[in-house]
């Protein structure tokens, strides 16, 4: 094997790979590290199993109230193991595909521990084989793991997302402290399949980087679905006892209560994997346990480049690899790149009811610009009333003085399909016009994108 | 055939310019001598005289628009019993017009230094392959290029340009494909001089004060020719010029009474003799004392300048310009005293002239009027120094051992290091000092 490299990543997850494939494609001498298995936590352990899972739940819940489309379904119940075995199969089918894609690409791939010597030099460590490789640029694509709780240590009973993902069986009691898009998934599966699932969230809201109105509208919509939550409520200790997990918690009041659970999922965030990488030898910046880029993903060296979860918030696999690509393309010395806009990235929860969103909350817009809010609910839309799926909204919100898009917010049945459609608005810098005069097709709930804007105008037709 | 009207080279170094304002309608009858449109170049707004009769009939450069070539086509003129259908035909063309504009190119030629910006832009004119196509397109085109050249821009950028009266077809857009995006429109510093076009660096911090602060908080204005000049040229002097400076006070009392006497003289001519014409006057006299001064940085070699040309920073609406006296050497202090105020007055009504402004050896910048002590002002490139004049006033003294009270004033002279070492700074200002407090000197 060759052993010097113009570009070399380190992680194969979604900012990684795509970093190595655009590198590829632009003819450098690219090669990637991966310790573990191609496609990162997302595609492993992340994004996508989940899905699975998320799916199989709805599924579930779809044919318990088959009677309300008319639909005789008895005697409808869960095989777990096969659940969970569907999603390992989708993780596993998407990393051959990786492995696939590298090798079409002509893409070195080095299975090891990376740690780096110099500036252009790695050490690579599989199992005590150790092999030194050199390349003008270094992409650091680690990506991050689970924040955990001082004092609290995994066991048996208490998971990250990873354990959550694979359990042996159904917990009947299970509580989860966050409730970010994670947690939130987690809670929505769990409950969907018949556990009982607190969540316990330190912030004032549930989903607390959400807008503030679909936050409210999700709290009451899994509480009547069974999910129990504690906000304003901090974890004090946990402890075991006989097989089960005492959790003691304090509310805002200072109160001190107890909940008595099988198992606990800790989704309090995600803490970038820095360690290891022999990063002390080159001096890199590290905050709070990310390291420091600058809007073309440069670390304080000039050529080491850190993407995705370990370059900072937002946690997004969509935003790794954006950020791969236009790093790359910087590298090789394309002209007329742009850097990342971020408050032009999507995100999405896939719980049910999916809430999707981009840009500004109504709260931080409204302290920055004069703005115009429209809002639609799914209600008065057809499609939705045609498929059941009624609960829910879409909201935009407009600056008053330039019609541009600062943000939308959506909950309700499939809306993380329908995101994009903003997304692409923004991107382009579309004004309210563009999107008043665009034909949406009928009957669709995609209708609720144009008729939120309409209503943001005082134009609403059906609503 | 109609009659072109071809984008003016108002000065020998002007390369482009824009057409502030259109003073005549299509449809409005022209007589040779009228003013029909305004020209602002780097300096100065200047009025575009018809040397034809006629009718406008047809303008091809709007109002406002930025960065016109000279000798670009702005406007049709019908003469004679021309009609509209002259105008229709205007597309299909024959080469007169095309000989005329390489001749006009020729002739400019021969006015500008050999190695000036000018000549490297008119260059694809002289590579002769290219010439007709280019002359062609610069022409018979141009009315179909300007409706049909399309233009990208972003939905919310052409609404923000709309609002803010920005003419977004002059503005090089920074999005995908070159598409002009928000940010263009609220930061419109794409067209700097090309210099720091260059040096992006320079751009970096305007654009982060769009991100800075509160959009709510204030509103956007849209530099004019002037202001993106100053801010030019200055960020390049104080990036290029390592620059001191060093100020000594003078005495002007006896200068005062002088000057009383000789404005008492003057009365009946209404003349009368400021205390900058002084400093002027003395400022040349320094000049030829100390030649070194009299100089200008040129890279591999230092220019010595024969004559004192002085010029003289003045404050107009929108920023500031600096018209020049000639020769003070050989003038008086009448003579300076009247020149100077034709030329303030001219300048404020922005009707210098390039040649009022262009070519000047030394500056003199005062802020006395305001009450200033003292200040230091950035050298005005290529020249290698400048003067900055504080108020003249009553301070305690110290003459011969005893409290006073004498009438100073603190000047302070900024130099360009790499052409005026200290001691010879020192030297100029002290013998300023000398001319001052004693101006019988002056007449010497």
């Amino acid at each position: 094997m060759n052993d010097n490299y113009d570009v070399v990543i380190i992680g194969s997850g979604p900012g990684g790979y795509v970093a190595a494939i655009r590198s590829a494609q632009l003819g450098l001498k690219t090669a990637i590290v991966e310790k573990e298995s191609l496609g990162g936590v997302c595609l492993n352990w992340g994004c996508i199993p989940t899905k699975s899972l998320l799916k199989s739940a709805e599924v579930y819940q779809m044919l318990k109230h088959s009677d309300f489309y008319g639909i005789k379904a008895d005697k409808v119940s869960i095989d777990f193991k096969k659940i969970i075995k569907r999603s390992r199969g989708v993780a596993k089918t998407l990393s051959d595909g990786i492995s696939y894609l590298l090798k079409k690409n002509k893409i070195d791939l080095l299975i090891g521990s990376a740690t780096f010597v110099t500036n252009n030099h790695l050490k690579v460590n599989n199992n005590g084989n150790i092999y030194d490789i050199k390349s003008d640029n270094i992409i650091i694509a680690t990506g991050a793991r689970a924040k955990l709780l001082p004092d609290v240590k995994l066991s048996k009973n208490i998971w990250t997302y990873r354990e959550a993902m694979v359990p042996e069986e159904l917990p009947k009691n299970i509580a989860i402290i966050g409730s970010g898009a994670i947690g939130m998934e987690f809670a929505s599966f769990y409950n969907a399949l018949g556990s009982n699932v607190s969540v316990i969230e330190i912030a004032d809201n549930i989903l607390p980087s959400e807008d503030k109105e679909v936050s409210e509208h999700a709290k009451k919509e899994f509480s009547d679905l069974g999910i129990k939550f504690y906000t304003q409520t901090s974890v004090q200790k946990i402890s075991s006892k006989d097989s089960k997990e005492i959790l003691k918690i304090k509310d805002k009041k200072n109160k001190i209560n107890t909940i008595e659970v099988d198992k606990v999922i800790i989704a309090i965030g995600i803490i970038g994997n820095i360690d290891n990488l022999g990063l002390e030898n080159i001096d890199i910046k590290t905050e709070n346990g990310h390291i420091i880029t600058d809007k073309w993903s440069n670390t304080n060296i000039k050529n080491i480049y850190a993407i995705g979860d370990v370059a900072g918030a937002p946690w997004l696999a969509h935003k790794a690899s954006h950020e791969a690509v236009i790093c790359v393309e910087k590298i090789s010395g394309l002209e007329n790149l742009h850097p990342l806009n971020k408050n032009n990235i999507p995100g999405c929860v896939y719980s049910t009811p999916q809430i999707a969103s981009i840009g500004l909350t109504e709260k931080i817009a409204s302290e920055n610009y004069n703005i115009k809010v429209g809002k639609f609910p799914l209600m008065a839309n057809g499609k939705a009333q045609a498929i059941g799926s009624t609960s829910g909204f879409v909201k935009v919100i407009y600056d008053e003085k330039t019609g541009e898009l600062l943000g939308a917010h959506m909950i309700g049945d499939g809306v993380t399909e329908l995101i994009h459609g903003y997304a692409i608005a923004k991107n382009m810098e579309g004004t309210e016009e563009d999107i008043k005069t665009t034909v949406f097709p009928h009957p669709t709930l995609s209708e609720s994108l144009h008729e939120a804007v309409l209503n943001a105008y005082d134009i609403s037709i059906h609503f | 055939m109609p009659l072109e009207l071809f984008m003016p080279a108002l000065s020998p170094t002007m390369e482009d310019g824009t057409l502030a304002k259109w003073l005549k309608n299509e449809g409005d009858i022209i007589k040779s001598g009228d003013v029909i449109a305004e020209i602002e170049t780097d300096k100065a707004t200047m009025e575009f005289e018809s040397i034809d009769d006629g009718i406008l009939g047809k303008i091809l450069i709007p109002s406002g628009t930025e960065n016109v070539l000279v000798n670009t086509v702005i406007a049709l003129m019908l003469t004679d019993e021309e009609t509209q259908e002259d105008l229709d035909n205007y597309n299909t063309k024959s080469n007169k017009s095309i000989s005329s504009i390489k001749q006009d190119t020729e002739t400019l030629k021969e006015f500008s230094d050999p190695d000036s910006d000018l000549n490297k832009d008119n260059k694809s004119l002289d590579d002769s392959d290219d010439n007709q196509d280019i002359s062609i397109e610069s022409n018979s085109n141009i009315s179909k290029k300007i409706h049909k050249e399309k233009i990208t821009i972003s939905p919310l950028a052409k609404r923000l340009a709309i609002e803010k009266n920005i003419d977004y077809k002059t503005i090089t857009g920074t999005g995908p494909y070159g598409r002009i995006i928000k940010k263009d429109i609220i930061n419109p510093t794409a067209k700097l001089n090309d210099d720091i076009k260059n040096d992006k660096s320079n751009l970096s911090s305007s654009n982060d004060a769009v991100d800075y602060y509160n959009p709510k908080n204030y509103d956007v204005l849209p530099l004019t020719k002037m202001r993106e000049i100053i801010a030019s040229r200055l960020t390049k002097t104080i990036s290029e010029i390592p620059q001191y400076s060093i100020n000594i006070d003078c005495s002007v009392s006896s200068l005062n009474k002088i000057r009383a006497r000789m404005n008492q003289e003057l009365s009946n001519q209404d003349i009368k003799l400021s205390i900058n014409d002084f400093i002027v006057k003395a400022s040349s006299k320094c000049l030829l004392e100390v030649p070194e001064v009299n100089s200008s940085w040129a890279g591999n070699s230092i220019l010595k300048h024969h004559t004192a040309d002085i010029g003289f920073a003045v404050a107009i609406e929108g920023g500031l310009i600096t018209p020049i006296i000639r020769n003070v050497e050989i003038k008086g202090l009448k003579e300076i005293s009247v020149e100077s105020k034709i030329l303030i007055n001219t300048a404020k009504e922005r009707k210098l002239k390039s040649s009022d402004y262009e070519g000047g050896n030394f500056s003199i910048s005062s802020l006395a009027s305001y009450g200033i002590k003292s200040f230091n002002s950035i050298v005005n490139q290529p020249q290698s120094s400048i003067l900055s004049v504080g108020i003249a006033e009553e301070r305690p003294v110290i003459i011969n051992g005893a409290l006073a009270i004498d009438n100073v004033m603190t000047v302070t002279l900024t130099s360009d290091h790499r052409v005026i070492d200290g001691a010879v700074a020192a030297k100029f200002i002290s013998y300023f000092k000398q001319l001052i407090e004693d101006p019988s000197l002056l007449l010497l």
